[in-house]
């Protein structure tokens, strides 16, 4: 018999290595030109698009690099644990972490801050969104460039609303009757996909619904148009799940239960998404560079009938989606004098160029103003220019998804509480109070209040 | 005397090494999740702060840890229960000299060889409400589509059917084995003395495979007990906690909340129940003491 | 009750060759057969038919005229010891013994006082806890007798029961076993290497050889009167002397020659040769068993005069064995007049026990 945690873990690394996707790239030949400059740099990364792009390119990168890239790809957890765990060494094994938008708040103590090279190389960073260039803005401190952030937004099929008479839905009473109005009007359709698997996918969906009712997770500072995401005190750490705001959130998800396709209580990410790419679905919510699924698919029935909008407001709320996705950062273990070459890395695979690239192999993500406006990047999606125009708007923000370290503790209790409720196991009201109280506990055993 | 006293320190020399190993490998990582248990610990930050029995009281007000040991239990049964029954059939069934059975047990055994999270991965597909074979066959049957992975009543089922579909085979491979090797004499003995197959089977095909069946079901028991990529795979828990077995909700406490301390004071409970249930198991079924 | 019959049976493991090849036997109601053969002649493969635990190839065995070709084992209600004992390694020796009769759902307490009766009757009372495993080989063998006779059978099927023990404990039990077969009434088909054993334990000795049936009768008709040379050679306790032979039949009186010797014959037997219509086919040779010789120092016309090779004391015995031009010969003679290697002798035989055999070993002077 064995230590069960151990044993789980190793399972986990095996399991995350099929799932997700594998391990780092072999070495490649390394001419003298190019960023590298016949140097490695050593990238530990998420299994998310941009990232995968880069392994399916690898051999390209390299030689417009002129030296070795490891890139080390890892599914989310075990990139977490990596990451909290390499931040304990001496020496940093990486040059570059990837880091996602709500974990900025339990990594800031352990990354290097990125300011004074960003007025060194004189890089262009208003041409970044703003929401994703504060996104990594904590303590006045620049901890990270945008490579990969994207907002979850809201897709619909514009030619099935068109066909219904239906406005382009912008609160969620639109959602509701337009779902109401669709879901079964045509074999095998629904009216809306979202996240709403146990876990981590509907602790998301709900933190995210819930902002767009007007009022992040735990009580955080109202700032003008917003709330304040780079100033999480522990007075602000108090979960906020029997507010009014948190009811209304509680009806409408139960209400969307009605419309959604079968399987709802265990669909997430991508599945949501392929379901309303085969047209399953008349709307959905999607992160924005998922859109490449049926974008980029020529037998996807979506393909070139769906419009973006942000999140639908509740009653008293907002119209901001939630950004989240990826930046590069830079361990403050690592040594002074990799840290040059780990920033003109940064640089150059943030750059205008490297971003339009990315678009060609299936990632629709532009976080820059002057690539959302390359032509041939919006033919391919045509998602992009409507996050720039959200971002422009400032109908994109970050704080729904609170950077705190316990951040994926709530996302476990409230994906696990409110299943109860949505599988009908539990009144939504019970749901909601049995995850104020196990967010409370956890608050006060991390000592905030 | 002196010369058994000599004997036995070189003995102890000779195995010093292996208990050293014993030690390094079975002692000490039990030894550390004990420790750690004692504390409160987030990885990433901070040293681990002393808090006493702090977890196991946690442990012990946690609904979901109780839900968790009862749905674990669950599945245990259910899944060992047809695991067993499946593959002990089979095992009758491949034991018949047919032409072809050599090879109809190898195609047979075939699950084995994939990895749980391959198979957790498969399964999801099949069950899957949009894209599930399943339910596509079922809905051409004309009937409605099943909650597969979304039914409370349903889902710890399938949970258990993939389990089955993976292990039933190791089940009957074990069986089938040990049913080769019952000496054929016995079988003659039986016939003279007059049992008719009821009676062969019960009173001497199953008492003669009853260690084997022991270990078996044990095996199956304390591995299902740690089954986790199904889950991982398939339902991450839900629907609303019907299946959230204890390795799941461990994984998530202690790999996704990082709440290493908590997650240790299960960990050592888990082990716990283990090692009570096998003593309990082999003590009750007396393997190892003949004169019983 | 039962009287068995084999009828023309033969057993094919492979379609080439045959085990057992037209075997036809019939074992009366009552008595005790044992089957003597060397090994692999087919005498296990004999008695599984008859249990059913082999199909039979060809022929018919009939248990009081019914058939039981097709009737399973289990319902033939043959009682049956095994030769490796086959007992119920998981079960101890009470469970051994109460198997045959908890199979027939006999009410418990019944059970028990069977086993008790028929633990006591073997010596085997202390020993009920231990698990086969635990016991010795006679031990063992017992149990499994004790299986076989512990529930109300006529047939019994003992293939070599008493093979594996040393010879005190096999005396013991044949005689146990011979007991039983009297107590009980029974028809009683035994197998043995032993030909002593089957003397002492049977009536009737039948001798197999490749598969088919020699000859049956007891031993002492087996003895003196053979059906050929194999059951001459393989029957008796000291090897039969076998040697060229012919008639002289153009002698005053009739007159059978060994080598140098001249052995007149009886009128009787003379007259049985000339009967046979076998001699005309020329080669011949004699059987003379060790009992049958003696040695003188004289010589004779009717003497075969040899050398001595080897003396071979056996008790208040001596085998001589002797080499001359015709062959080799053994006699028993007592050990106080034994002569020395390489001494001259001259045998003479008990013309009335001489056997002879035709070109295909069948023995021309038997009596039917
Ligand atoms: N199951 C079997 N399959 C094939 N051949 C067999 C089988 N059983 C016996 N034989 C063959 O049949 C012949 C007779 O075997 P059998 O066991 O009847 O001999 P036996 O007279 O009992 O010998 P022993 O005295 O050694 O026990 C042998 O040549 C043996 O090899
Ligand atoms: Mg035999």
């Amino acid at each position: 018999m064995h230590f069960e945690n151990k044993q789980s873990w190793i399972k986990k690394a095996a399991a995350m290595a099929v799932a997700g996707a594998v391990s780092s790239i072999a070495v490649a030949p390394a001419s003298a030109e190019g960023v590298l400059n016949g140097e490695t740099i050593r990238i530990l990364a998420i299994g998310d698009p941009v990232f995968q792009v880069m392994q399916r390119i690898h051999g390209d990168l390299e030689e417009m690099a002129g030296g070795t890239i490891e890139l080390d790809v890892r599914g989310f957890d075990v990139l977490r644990q990596q990451v909290l765990l390499n931040a304990q060494n001496d020496v940093s094994n990486y040059d570059l972490i990837s880091v996602d938008l709500p974990q900025f708040g339990e990594y800031k103590g352990f990354l290097v801050d990125l300011a004074g090279y960003v007025e060194s190389s004189g890089m262009d960073w208003q041409d970044f969104h703003e929401a994703a260039w504060t996104g990594a803005y904590h303590d006045q401190m620049q901890l990270g460039i945008p490579i990969q952030p994207h907002p979850e937004i809201f897709a619909y099929r514009v030619d099935l609303f068109e066909e219904a008479g239906l406005e382009p839905p912008r609160t969620t009473e639109q959602v509701l009757a337009a779902a109401k109005a669709l879901h079964g009007s045509k074999d095998g359709l629904s009216g809306i996909c979202w996240n709403g698997a146990r876990g981590t996918p509907l602790g998301q969906t709900i933190t995210m619904v819930m902002g767009s009712h007007g009022l992040p997770v735990i009580a955080m500072d109202a700032i003008e148009g917003g709330f304040d995401l780079g100033n999480v005190r522990p007075e602000n750490m108090h979960p906020q799940m029997e507010s009014d705001t948190a009811s209304e959130m509680a009806a409408y998800l139960m209400e969307l239960m009605k419309f959604s396709p079968p399987g709802i209580l265990n669909m997430a990410w991508d599945e949501r998404v392929r379901v309303f790419a085969q047209g399953g679905c008349a709307m959905t919510y999607i992160w924005s560079g998922r859109s490449a699924i049926y974008e980029l698919d020529e037998d996807a029935e979506a393909r070139g009938k769906v419009s973006y909008l942000p999140h639908p407001a509740g009653p008293n709320g907002l119209n901001v989606s939630t950004l989240g996705g990826w930046f590069l950062s830079i361990p403050d273990n690592l040594p002074e004098d990799r840290r040059d070459l780990a920033w003109s890395v940064t640089e150059w695979l943030t750059s205008p160029e490297m971003m339009a690239e990315y678009t060609k192999h299936g990632n629709c993500v532009a976080p820059r103003h002057s690539v959302s406006v390359d032509e041939e990047v919006v033919a391919r999606c045509p998602v992009i220019p409507f996050v720039d125009a959200m971002a422009t708007n400032g109908e994109i923000a970050g704080w729904q998804r609170p950077p705190v370290p316990e951040i994926q503790q709530i996302f476990d209790i409230l994906g696990a509480e409110f299943h109860e409720a949505l599988a009908g196991a539990e009144s939504p009201e019970d749901a909601l109070k049995e995850a104020q109280r196990q967010l409370d506990r956890t608050m006060r055993r991390a000592g905030y209040y | 005397m002196k010369y058994f006293r000599e004997k036995r320190r070189i003995a102890f020399a000779m195995i010093s090494p292996s208990i050293l190993v014993i030690v390094a490998i079975n002692i000490f990582p039990i030894l550390f999740a004990v420790y750690i248990s004692l504390h409160l610990w987030s990885f990433g930050r901070g040293v681990p702060r002393f808090a006493g029995f702090l977890n196991y009281e946690e442990l012990y007000y946690d609904g979901r840890f109780g839900d968790a040991v009862l749905t674990s239990a669950k599945f245990v049964f259910f899944a060992v229960l047809l695991e067993f029954v499946v593959g002990f059939a089979l095992a009758f069934l491949f034991n018949v000299k047919v032409r072809g059975m050599a090879t109809l047990r190898q195609i047979a055994v075939l699950p084995i060889m994939v990895m749980p999270i391959v198979a957790g991965l498969v399964w999801f597909y099949m069950f899957n409400e949009n894209f599930g074979v399943i339910n596509w066959l079922i809905t051409l049957l004309g009937s409605e589509k099943v909650g597969f992975l979304t039914d409370l009543d349903v889902a710890l089922f399938s949970i258990v059917l993939a389990d089955a579909w993976q292990w039933t085979p190791f089940v009957m491979l074990v069986m089938f084995a040990a049913l080769q090797s019952l000496p054929e004499y016995v079988y003659e003995a039986a016939k003279m003395d007059g049992l008719n197959a009821w009676q062969t089977f019960w009173r001497v095909t199953i008492p003669m495979l009853r260690p084997s069946i022991m270990i078996v079901i044990l095996l199956r028991i304390v591995d299902s007990f740690k089954m986790i990529e199904l889950v991982f795979m398939m339902t991450q828990g839900g629907p609303a906690g019907r299946t959230e077995v204890l390795p799941w909700y461990l994984y998530v406490t202690g790999f996704q909340a990082l709440d290493l301390g908590f997650a240790a004071a299960m960990a050592v409970s888990m082990l716990i129940l283990v090692t009570i249930f096998t003593q309990l198991f082999l003590s009750r079924v007396g393997i190892g003491n003949d004169n019983k | 009750m039962p009287r068995i019959e084999f009828d023309n049976v033969s057993k094919r493991y492979a379609p080439s060759s045959a085990a057992v090849e037209n075997l036809s036997l019939t074992i009366e109601d009552g008595s005790f057969l044992c089957v003597l053969g060397p090994s692999g002649c087919g005498k296990s493969s004999t008695l599984r038919m008859l249990a059913g635990l082999e199909s039979i190839t060809e022929g018919e065995i009939r248990v009081d005229g019914k058939r039981y070709n097709e009737l399973k084992a289990q319902s033939r209600d043959f009682a049956m010891v095994f030769e490796n004992y086959a007992l119920y390694p998981h079960l101890d020796v009470y469970g051994n013994l109460a198997m045959p009769l908890a199979a027939r759902k006999m009410p418990r307490q019944e059970i028990a006082r069977r086993v008790e009766e028929i633990a006591n009757t073997l010596q085997i009372s202390d020993q009920l806890r231990k698990k086969p495993r635990q016991l010795s080989g006679g031990q063992r063998q017992r149990v499994g007798l004790g299986r076989a006779i512990i529930r109300d059978t006529r047939t019994f099927l003992m293939d070599e029961p008493l093979g594996h023990l040393e010879a005190y404990l096999r005396q013991q039990l044949r005689t146990e076993i011979r007991r039983l077969h009297e107590e009980l009434g029974a028809t009683t088909f035994y197998i043995t290497h032993d030909q002593e054993e089957a003397a002492a334990i049977s009536d009737r000795i039948a001798v197999m050889s490749e598969g088919r049936l020699q000859q049956t009768g007891d031993l002492l008709t087996l003895l003196d009167n053979p059906v050929n040379r194999f059951v001459a050679e393989f029957i008796g306790n000291l090897p039969i002397s076998i040697l060229p032979a012919s008639i002289a039949s153009n002698a005053a009186s009739p007159e059978l020659s060994v080598g140098d010797a001249r052995i007149p014959f009886s009128e009787r037997r003379a007259s049985e040769i000339a009967d046979s219509t076998r001699v005309a086919a020329g080669r011949l040779e004699a059987g003379v068993r060790p009992d049958a010789v003696t040695l003188h120092e004289e010589s004779a016309r009717h003497r075969l005069p040899l050398r001595v090779s080897v003396v071979e004391p056996v008790g208040d015995m001596a085998v001589i064995v002797a080499d001359g031009p015709a062959g080799r010969l053994r006699a028993a003679v007592p050990s106080d007049s034994a002569p020395s290697p390489g001494n001259s002798v001259h045998a003479e035989f008990d013309a009335s026990r001489i056997l002879l055999f035709d070109g295909d070993g069948r023995n021309i002077l038997r009596k039917t």
